[in-house]
């Protein structure tokens, strides 16, 4: 559950799951207006929050390095950055790939495709080993975060296709239309375009999601350990021998739960907004 | 009298292809134009080219007193003066009517909400669809689209309407409800250049009648010599094949 944390600080990882849940529980029952600002709050000033109460280091806690943390509670943390982050620079990316500003497309095109024709684990070798070794003396920039960097912006890279391939759905005529009724490019895009593109593509997005998380394993090859890594390490713990399997299927059960529920998430939403029609 | 739209030798190529070729076109304020053609003539590619959806090659075309050009800073600014009304509608699927008619005016105008809705129900009984305003387009028959897209332009309170095949798309019976909506429009005092080929239509209400062929605007006349004695060899053949 929580690796190798400190035990005695493990309060800490409780305390910032707990408001999440807190939060996201409440959320439910408030009304629309409160939703918004609970949102917001939710994206904008909770990671930091969160991060600095798990990670210390000032107000009196106590500084637990990154490479201590561990077990499910870094499978949700990453997934919830990389989904966080991911997502918002999916869509500009996909704007930019349609833009009719050159540079914009080109870079664009370029930073997706190179993101994409690359193996995952490449990609966290080079962050966790190689991306240091270009950084001048003296500057370091956490490992873990240098992971949730490298996995957001290659996640990213799928979602851009995902939402062109939204962007593509869309008849000319809804471009028209906006432009025809004085809206510039953001406004176009912000009132008309995307609610219209990423509804079509809930699904497909959601199925990026999904192999995100799934993905978070793979953070092993450079020595962060979630969940499957966790139990990769405990069963080499004589107190846990010969457990291995029970732990494995314990962690498939658990990411199956994860994804299960983002996928019927996603399938309500599909349906709440279809009725709009 | 002061023109509101002036087109001075205008020239448009899609690549190699002359669409629109030393068009040359002048519109008072309040004047009706109606254009008609055969189809690919360049009708449509005319008037998108006045609120610039499409962009011309050579020549000037000056709407209310501004170039539109590669430079024209304040395009968004155009276009909110100049309501158009597409063959397709072109309604926001995932807005309700309300919705769709109140948009441009808080996003672009500014206008508070409570106001915008205000002039949004208002366009939207002058179409006679006020009580459909929470349906979503979807949920509509095309020709209350059709009114709905018309009250969404004319929300923005434009100076000149442009209309393209606006009954073309519809059902007989739904023609009627549109044309009235229009011939009313007209009688308000609205500048409206319509591309159309209903020609009852264009007898009630246009001032000037446009002929187009192949990308060339081949006669312009008042619309009672349009009709009595057309010039051209090609509009009177035109004309004998649609009416
Ligand atoms: N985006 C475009 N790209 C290339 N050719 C086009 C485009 N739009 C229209 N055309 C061509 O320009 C000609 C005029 O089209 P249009 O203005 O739509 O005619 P009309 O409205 O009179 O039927 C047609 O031959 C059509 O094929
Ligand atoms: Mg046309």
């Amino acid at each position: 559950m929580y690796g190798l944390y400190p035990d005695a600080e493990q309060w800490r990882i409780n305390t910032a799951f707990l408001i999440l849940f807190a939060i996201v529980g409440v959320s439910f029952f408030v009304s629309e207006k409160l939703k918004k600002y609970f949102i917001l709050f939710l994206v904008f000033v909770f990671p930091f929050v969160g991060i600095k109460l798990i990670s210390g280091g000032s107000f009196g806690l106590e500084y637990v390095e990154s490479a201590a943390w561990g077990g499910l509670s870094l499978t949700f943390i990453i997934s919830a950055f990389a989904i966080l982050f991911c997502f918002p620079i999916g869509v500009i990316l996909a704007l930019g790939r349609r833009s009719s500003l050159p540079a914009i497309k080109y870079i664009s095109i370029g930073f997706i495709e190179l993101w994409r024709g690359v193996p995952l684990i490449t990609v966290l070798f080079m962050s966790a080993v190689m991306f240091p070794m270009f950084l001048p003396d003296g500057t370091f920039i956490d490992k873990l975060i240098r992971v949730l960097i490298a996995i957001t912006l290659f996640e990213a890279a799928y979602m851009a296709e995902v939402v062109r391939g939204g962007l593509q759905a869309l008849p000319k005529g809804q471009y028209e239309a906006a432009k025809s009724l004085g809206m510039g490019y953001w406004r176009m895009n912000a009132l008309i375009i995307l609610p219209q593109a990423l509804k079509l593509v809930i699904p497909g997005i959601a199925n990026t999601l999904l192999a995100l998380v799934k993905d978070t394993p793979l953070i092993f090859v450079v020595g962060l350990m979630e969940l499957a890594g966790m139990i990769g390490l405990a069963k080499t713990n004589p107190k846990w021998l010969g457990m291995a399997m029970e732990g494995y299927v314990f962690a498939g059960l658990v990411f199956w739960v994860i994804c299960y529920a983002m996928s019927r998430y996603s399938q309500n939403l599909e349906k709440k907004l279809s009725t709009e029609r | 009298m002061s023109k509101i739209i002036e087109l001075k030798k205008v020239n448009k190529w899609f690549d190699k292809f002359q669409v629109l070729k030393d068009i040359d076109l002048e519109v008072a304020p309040q004047e009706k134009i109606v254009i008609c053609g055969p189809s690919g003539s360049g009708k449509s590619t005319l008037i998108r080219c006045i609120n610039r959806l499409e962009e011309h090659q050579e020549g000037n075309i000056i709407v209310d007193g501004t170039e539109l050009s590669e430079s024209t800073k304040n395009i968004e600014k155009i276009r909110a003066e100049v309501g158009m009304v597409f063959q397709q509608f072109n309604l926001f699927p995932h807005l309700s009517i309300l919705d769709n008619c109140s948009l441009a005016p808080i996003w672009v105008k500014k206008l508070p909400k409570k106001e915008a809705e205000e002039i949004a129900m208002n366009n939207l009984k002058r179409v006679q669809i006020d009580d459909q305003a929470l349906k979503f387009p979807g949920q509509l028959s095309g020709g209350q689209q059709q009114r709905a897209a018309i009250a969404r332009a004319l929300c923005m309170e434009p100076k000149i309407m442009l209309f393209d095949e606006p009954t073309s798309a519809l059902d007989p019976e739904m023609i009627k409800e549109v044309l009235d909506v229009m011939v009313d429009l007209a009688k308000g005092g609205m500048t409206m250049i319509v591309v159309t080929h209903e020609m009852g239509f264009a007898k009630e209400v246009a001032d000037y009648m446009i002929f187009m062929d192949e990308g060339k605007i081949v006669e312009r006349a008042k619309t009672k010599e349009f009709f009595e004695k057309p010039k051209s060899e090609r509009t009177k053949l035109f004309l004998s094949q649609i009416l």
